[in-house]
């Protein structure tokens, strides 16, 4: 007699005994109930078939499954445990909406029943009578529902979209005042005009860590705040209000965007020099619109490497006090649109890194050997550097002078 | 291939295949009996590990009684077969833990699921127990697509779900023919307390 044990998932027994392969298991217990053809005992399922099921249902679908019972939205929580979603919360005078993506193509949103969405992922809040409150404010209850779907659907970013020209200072405020929203992550403001006091209370209130976007949206040109800069990306579309002063104050930035802004070619000259002298990482990547913008003069009086990748010119510069290197970019596809980007020299642009080295090395001898009053031994040994220096540039250079260097390629 | 064609054999209905290719027997909890190709086996998990830990040779499978399959009945298992049959050679696929998990149902598999719930059910309970990865998940993914477009009160009664309420009379039910003191003492209790008693005890 041959005895044989496989185990499957904990639930399957399998054993051969004299040829015959039996399956322990509990189909036979259950008593499946005669279903009408639209009916599916999905509940008789094993646990792991239907959490696959889950797996397989859209976001809509899934929270609606959750509302039917505590147990479903416990079987809903485990299935989705592995696909964090982004969130966001868009605002204006109406009923709040909770939208939530997940690789962009599938989505769902969450609005009052009233309104009128030509939208198949749309869930009204008819629908989710259960987790609603009658006492409730609009907001509150889409914060109610908003904790009941991140415990549900777990989050990976939140966003907090906002209709600038429906918001009142007070609602801002009821707004702000919401616990659940200080792990926003994201603030993006649209609409026509946003009134000053009510985006200093916006960014008063967000965390530096966070990013902020203002598009489509007028600020006005008086409008000016400590943090404007200091967040971890900025994009303002209407960078009128933009002064030099401000850009300075700019740290630990991973992006700006500028938009339309009265900023001059000098501004940016003082703006790049400053970059050049700062100890601070100022920003990452930094684009702003450049239609007034005259090159030479943002370039005047910069040390750089004049260098070209892929048919596009760039124009390099180092920082003195951090291990850090520019390319300045003038692109002109759209608009004209001035684009910096800071790298390490291992990261990139290592050869030019190699010869702004060089050039500052030899101007720093030159100005040495002029210094000398005499000449003698040290100023044979300056001079000798010099030249070697000089030739070291030759062979990686096609033109340098003080200033500028070009590679060609 | 068509569902009709695909090539299960039951042994009442048609002839022994005459190729050199070994075809296990397999007999249902009802007494069917079919032949399987060791192909087709290799997209069951569960049956491809039984087999190879069997060792039949060829004279083996025709001469020994056919493997039985207890628990699950002839309709199903010729549904399971003709369906490895017919993705017999096709690579099984990896949960790549993806969610929402994208399953496409293929022509075939659409016609052959073209069936009543309850047998669709009894499908996926012998997907699961057999360890067939894309049978469960085509059968899987028509279940989910049931859900589309349905009202949380349509999904109650679309996929049979007891409320909050029914689950909880279900629980105590099962405590209680589990427990049948506990069941007395609560009533003991209850009289007690009807009698104007403090304490229980």
């Amino acid at each position: 007699m041959i005895d044989l044990v496989f185990t499957k998932m904990d639930r399957v027994f399998l054993y051969m005994d004299r040829r015959r392969c039996t399956f322990l298991h509990k189909l036979d217990k259950l008593g499946i109930r005669q279903t009408v053809k639209f009916e599916f005992p999905f509940d008789s399922l094993p646990i792991v078939v239907k959490s696959e099921v889950v797996k397989m249902m859209n976001i809509p679908d899934r929270i609606k499954l959750a509302i039917t019972s505590q147990r479903m939205e416990n079987l809903v929580k485990r299935a989705s445990i592995k696909q964090p979603l982004f969130y966001a919360i868009r605002v204006d005078k109406h009923y709040p909406i909770i939208t939530m993506d997940v690789r962009g193509d599938e989505n769902a949103a969450i609005a009052d029943s009233s309104r009128q969405f030509d939208r198949s992922n749309m869930i009204g809040t008819l629908e989710l009578v259960p987790w609603l409150n009658r006492k409730y404010s609009d907001m509150q209850n889409m914060t109610h529902i908003f904790k009941k779907l991140r415990r549900i659907l777990p989050i990976k970013r939140l966003a907090l979209i906002l209709i600038a020209d429906q918001l009142t200072e007070k609602s801002v405020k009821e707004l702000l005042s919401i616990p659940e929203l200080t792990t926003i992550e994201f603030v993006w403001i649209e609409g026509d005009e946003i009134e000053s006091n009510i985006l200093k209370l916006i960014m008063d209130w967000l965390d530096t860590k966070k990013d902020i976007s203002i598009i489509d949206c007028h600020i006005p040109e008086d409008f000016h705040h400590a943090k404007a800069f200091k967040f971890s990306s900025v994009h303002y579309e209407d960078a009128d209000w933009v002064e030099i002063e401000d850009l300075l104050t700019l740290e630990d930035c991973d992006a700006v965007v500028l938009g339309r802004n009265y900023l001059s070619s000098e501004d940016v000259n003082r703006f790049l020099k400053f970059w050049i002298e700062s100890d601070l990482d100022m920003f990452e990547w930094f684009s702003m619109s450049a239609e007034t913008l005259e090159m030479t003069e943002v370039l005047e009086d910069l040390i750089l490497v004049k260098t070209s990748r892929d048919g596009q010119d760039y124009s390099i510069v180092k920082a003195s006090r951090k291990r850090k290197i520019m390319s300045i970019t003038l692109e002109e596809e759209d608009e004209d649109c001035l684009r910096l980007c800071v790298y390490s020299p291992e990261e990139s642009f290592t050869k030019e890194h190699k010869v702004l080295e060089l050039m500052e090395q030899k101007k720093k001898l030159e100005t040495e050997l002029q210094a000398m009053v005499k000449n003698g031994v040290e100023a044979r040994r300056l001079t000798m550097e010099i030249r070697k220096l000089s030739k070291e540039l030759d062979s990686v250079c096609t033109f340098y002078n003080e200033k500028t260097a070009i590679i060609a390629h | 291939m068509s569902v009709e064609n695909a090539p299960v054999v039951d042994v009442d209905e048609a002839a022994i295949p005459v190729e050199k290719k070994m075809y296990y027997r397999f007999e249902s909890n009802d007494k069917k009996e079919f032949r399987v190709s060791e192909l087709a086996i290799q997209q069951s998990e569960t049956l491809n590990r039984l087999v190879e830990a069997m060792g039949y040779t060829s004279e083996d499978v025709e001469n020994k009684p056919a493997i039985a399959i207890e628990n699950i009945d002839g309709k199903t298992l010729k549904l399971v077969f003709q369906w490895c049959e017919h993705h017999k050679g096709e690579a099984i696929p990896v949960d790549d833990g993806s969610v929402p998990k994208i399953v496409e149902i293929p022509e075939f598999d659409a016609k052959l699921m073209d069936i009543d719930n309850g047998l669709l059910f009894k499908l996926i309970w012998a997907a699961d127990y057999l360890n067939i990865v894309q049978l469960l998940n085509v059968s899987c993914k028509k279940v989910a697509n049931m859900a589309q477009g349905k009202t949380p009160a349509q999904l109650r009664r679309v996929y049979l779900l007891p409320s909050d309420e029914e689950d909880e009379a279900a629980k105590r039910a099962a405590q209680e023919a589990q427990d049948p003191r506990a069941r007395e003492v609560e009533e003991e209790f209850e009289e007690r307390k009807r009698q104007g008693g403090n304490s229980f005890f």
